[in-house]
């Protein structure tokens, strides 16, 4: 884990032991949303070192992450405000055909190379299970734990007209704490083949006409939406479904 | 050779060593064969001579995507199967079988170019029943056992359980095992190389299924330009079709089944396919399934299915077979199978709507077909002409003669693959002149190049509605038909015979561009994009947008008319092929007879055939307008020359084949 400010190297710890106070701060804002734990792994004790987590908003340390939480929604609450809400892409199911015409031509118009893994958009059919169908396109989350697990300052921004949470591949390093804070799996957030950068959709921010995947579109089958929808919702399936997609320890691919 | 759209390497299987090797495509001349259709004509003009038979293990059997496969292009994914086509076999006593091909979609074709292929071509045959295994460059011959004798489907099913879902499977089912004539591969549970009985060319070499996973990227030259062209194209699907139904999610009606239609391929923007869940009687072995499948109305949905489990083609079962069974009926040849009884056609001598048989007859029938059981499923699996010659001869010239045009002497065609002059994709009185331009011509049945380019769009299209909201109309056809064709008539349905020229024209035309679209390869529904809704100061179509992709993805920048050239070359080759075989203006000339009998128009009533006399006028224009000769039907030394086909002038010399 590169530039983890507070972060205590490798002593034993798997993860990150301790969090950044950038980090802490941007997960907090999210405070209050069941999702909001993700992203935050502390490594309480090694070896009679302990890691503290350290209050951003006072001089209060915490032996837990649950109690600094606690501490800050009792404490701080209201003293930041949450990531303006996105604009996102929606793929209706009963209008796609499956012809990867938006994988090929968002990979064609970002990397300039015809590809799958290169896209920053995928839809998932499986031709013996007809009713399989899953998209894989980044729902710009109103409460984006990528954004708060980036540990560099600037990798991820949120662009201020679309809302799109946004890589800046200059800056990120590639350390994956985006994809792994992804509450979906396989996550809409890629590594780049050689694993340096990660990279996801940004809603064609810069580009004039908007999304390419939009345009290209034979079916007119994506939509870029305005209006904010609990994620579930925008899927068409129950709270409960949702759960199913979330990140579990092991990582194991969720099917829809 | 350009690093773009091509990989740079094509893989050789021979099954008899089970050895495997890569050869160089520049050695392919790709900027003059493309791929497809041309790599797979160019490999039999080399090694397949006309003493070669379908079941020989010295036949070929190649799968041949082009240089736009796995890329934007308009059903890009699709890829050619190429090699002595079992379904021709009744050819001749001189020959065994004859070269043709077929077109598959499915993500087949897509996966060969990612796991950095340009093509696969398989010879020899196994001992043992076996399957390809390729994963990214890596090649395993391994062993099929435990899978043999099990349906498409199925088979599908068990290797990608064994090497991940994302594998991609070409199988074929117990017809092409048991080398079936008619037998058909299979790949995405039910996109088929139906034509041409490559199925059973597969099962004689004891090759179960292909296996393919890819990771790879087709490289392209220009993403930019091949964005622009597409865009240009991809609102409009392969017919036409309103903004209003786009919207909904657009279901063609003919198409329609019980879930919303689907792309079979890659960058498809026809979405003749479809989803289906069947829930099956007690007999079929697969129970409950949903499929994904190419959804041709040609009948009740259960029975295709079952068809494609067993890996049969279903244009010779449907409309060759059943139908001659149903006239011995009517004749009081045969009036039961096992008991159950066949149903004779009241007036007509060909009821052609092979729904209104008893599915519990048509499942026993292909089941007999399938697994060879006693005499009559061992005909049927030679195909109906063969079966019908076998058990009532002569007699049955008459229905045959309606069924497969030139028989006796020429029993090329397979049936009733949308000739338009009988029931199926009735245009209409004079356009299926064209086609029967392109069948007497054909090494194969006529969808190849006519009705998906040539009648699909004139049925489809004049009275269409553009972006703007005018009607196309006839006159802007016309426009069209003088663009493409230099003939306004072409497309004219108030000319018939006359200049001869005009209906040749267009035959011609598609002849090369259908040789083109399935060597580079795009789907043959979708393209050429002979009208385009989108308004236009010039006539309304978009000729180009073939030559356009082809140059954006290879970098290599190549006109309209020198693509053009390249399908003519192809086309050519084709012939050259077919004149080694012995191909001449007789055997063209056999298909006369089925067109003399009346079409049959949307009532099913007959009306117009053609005048024998006149027809053979606008063949002659045929030949004149491809450069060649007359008298023969074969292509000449100068034509030949111009098409830097040297060589192949100089063999069909040593032959005696070339005409003087």
């Amino acid at each position: 884990m590169k530039n983890k400010e507070d972060s205590k190297p490798d002593e034993g710890c798997e993860k990150n032991s301790g969090v950044s106070r950038r980090s802490l701060l941007k997960v907090m804002a999210a405070s209050g949303v069941a999702a909001a734990v993700v992203g935050v792994s502390g490594c309480a004790e090694q070896e009679g070192t302990t890691t503290e987590f350290a209050c951003p908003y006072c001089d209060e340390s915490f032996e837990s992450e649950t109690e600094l939480k606690d501490h800050i929604n009792e404490e701080h609450s209201g003293e930041f405000e949450p990531p303006k809400a996105s604009e996102f892409l929606e793929v209706h199911p009963e209008k796609c055909v499956g012809c990867e015409v938006c994988v090929l031509a968002c990979s064609s118009y970002h990397e300039n190379a015809g590809s799958r893994e290169l896209s920053r958009i995928n839809v998932d059919v499986d031709p013996l299970e007809p009713e399989f169908f899953r998209q894989r396109v980044c729902w710009q989350c109103d409460s984006p734990e990528c954004y708060y697990a980036c540990p560099i300052e600037g990798a991820m921004y949120i662009d201020e007209e679309t809302g799109a949470r946004c890589i800046d591949s200059e800056k990120c390093t590639g350390c994956g704490d985006c994809v792994e804070a992804c509450p979906f799996n396989p996550s809409p957030i890629k590594m780049d083949v050689d694993e340096k950068v990660a990279f996801k959709c940004d809603l064609c921010k810069d580009r004039e006409d908007g999304p390419i995947c939009v345009e290209m579109c034979p079916r007119n089958a994506i939509e870029v939406k305005e209006e904010w929808e609990p994620v579930y919702e925008r899927m068409d399936i129950d709270a409960e479904e949702l759960t199913g997609y979330m990140q579990d320890p092991d990582r194991q691919e969720v099917e829809q | 050779m350009a690093n773009y759209g091509w990989n740079g390497k094509i893989l050789r299987v021979n099954l008899n060593t089970g050895t495997t090797s890569e050869e160089d495509t520049s050695n392919f001349e790709p900027e003059k064969f493309i791929g497809g259709r041309g790599f797979g004509a160019r490999v039999a003009w080399k090694e397949l001579p006309p003493d070669v038979g379908p079941f020989d293990p010295e036949n070929r059997l190649m799968f041949m995507p082009g240089p736009l496969t796995g890329t934007l292009a308009p059903g890009s994914g699709r890829c050619t199967v190429c090699g002595v086509a079992a379904q021709n076999s009744v050819i001749s006593d001189d020959a065994e079988g004859l070269y043709s091909w077929s077109g598959i979609g499915g993500s087949f074709g897509t996966e060969i170019k990612f796991a950095g292929y340009d093509g696969i071509i398989i010879q020899g045959k196994s001992s043992e029943p076996v399957y390809l295994y390729i994963e990214d460059g890596n090649v395993e011959v391994k062993s099929a056992e435990g899978m043999w004798g099990k349906g498409t489907y199925a088979a599908m099913k068990e290797i990608m359980k064994k090497h991940g879902k994302e594998t991609k499977v070409a199988a074929i089912g117990p017809a092409g095992e048991n080398e079936s004539s008619i037998a058909a591969i299979t790949n995405d549970s039910e996109s088929a190389a139906g034509q041409g009985g490559f199925g059973g060319v597969m099962g004689s070499k004891k090759l179960k299924a292909i296996a393919i996973k890819g990771s790879e990227e087709v490289k392209v030259d220009d993403h930019e330009a091949l964005l622009s062209t597409v865009k240009e194209i991809n609102h409009e699907v392969c017919w036409p079709v309103s903004t209003d139904d786009l919207e909904k999610g657009y279901t063609s009606s003919s198409y329609s089944v019980d879930s919303h239609s689907k792309a079979c391929t890659l960058g498809c923007q026809g979405f003749c396919g479809g989803t289906r869940s069947l829930n099956y009687p007690g007999d079929i072995q697969y129970g409950e399934v949903t499929t994904f499948s190419f959804c041709a109305s040609i009948g009740d949905y259960e029975v295709d299915h079952i068809g494609n489990q067993l890996g049969i083609n279903f244009w010779d079962f449907a409309y060759g077979i059943v139908p001659i069974l149903q006239y011995a009926s009517k004749q009081d040849w045969l009036n039961e199978v096992d008991g159950l009884e066949i149903p004779a056609p009241e007036e007509k001598i060909i009821n052609s709507n092979y729904a209104d048989t008893p599915k519990p007859l048509l499942v026993k029938l292909m089941r007999k077909l399938a697994y060879r059981e006693d005499e009559l499923g061992d005909l049927m699996a030679e195909g109906g002409v063969e079966m019908a010659r076998e058990l009532w001869e002569e007699e049955t010239d008459e229905i045959l003669s309606r069924i497969y045009p030139g028989v006796p002497d020429y029993p090329i065609g397979y049936t009733g693959h949308w000739d338009c002059h009988w029931k199926h994709g009735a245009v209409g009185w004079p356009h299926w002149l064209v086609s029967s331009l392109i069948w007497a011509t054909s090494n194969r049945d006529p969808a190849n190049d006519s009705v998906h380019h040539f009648t699909d769009n004139i049925a489809l299209y004049p009275e269409a509605e553009m972006m703007n909201g005018e009607k196309l109309s006839w006159d802007k056809v016309r426009e069209v038909s003088e663009r493409l064709y230099g003939y306004e008539g072409a497309m004219d349905y108030e000319v018939t015979y006359d200049p001869p020229e005009a209906k040749a024209s267009a035959a011609v035309w598609h002849r090369w561009r259908g040789a083109l679209v399935a060597s580079l390869l795009l789907c043959d529904w979708q393209m050429p994009r002979v009208f385009t809704l989108r308004p236009k100061d010039g006539p309304q179509t978009y000729p180009q947008a073939e030559a356009e992709m082809f140059s954006a993805v290879t970098g290599i920048n190549m006109s309209e008319e020198e693509l053009d050239k390249a399908g003519e070359r192809i086309w050519n080759l084709e012939r050259a092929i077919d004149v080694r075989y012995g191909r001449n203006r007789d055997w063209d000339e056999s298909i006369i007879p089925y067109f003399e009998h009346p079409s049959m128009d949307a009532e099913g009533e007959g009306k117009h055939a053609f005048d024998a006399e006149e027809w053979k006028k606008q063949l002659t224009a045929f030949y004149e307008l491809s450069g060649w000769d007359t008298e023969t039907g074969r292509p000449t030394r100068s034509k030949l020359e111009e098409l830097d086909l040297d060589d192949v002038a100089d063999q069909l010399e040593e032959k005696d084949l070339l005409p003087s």
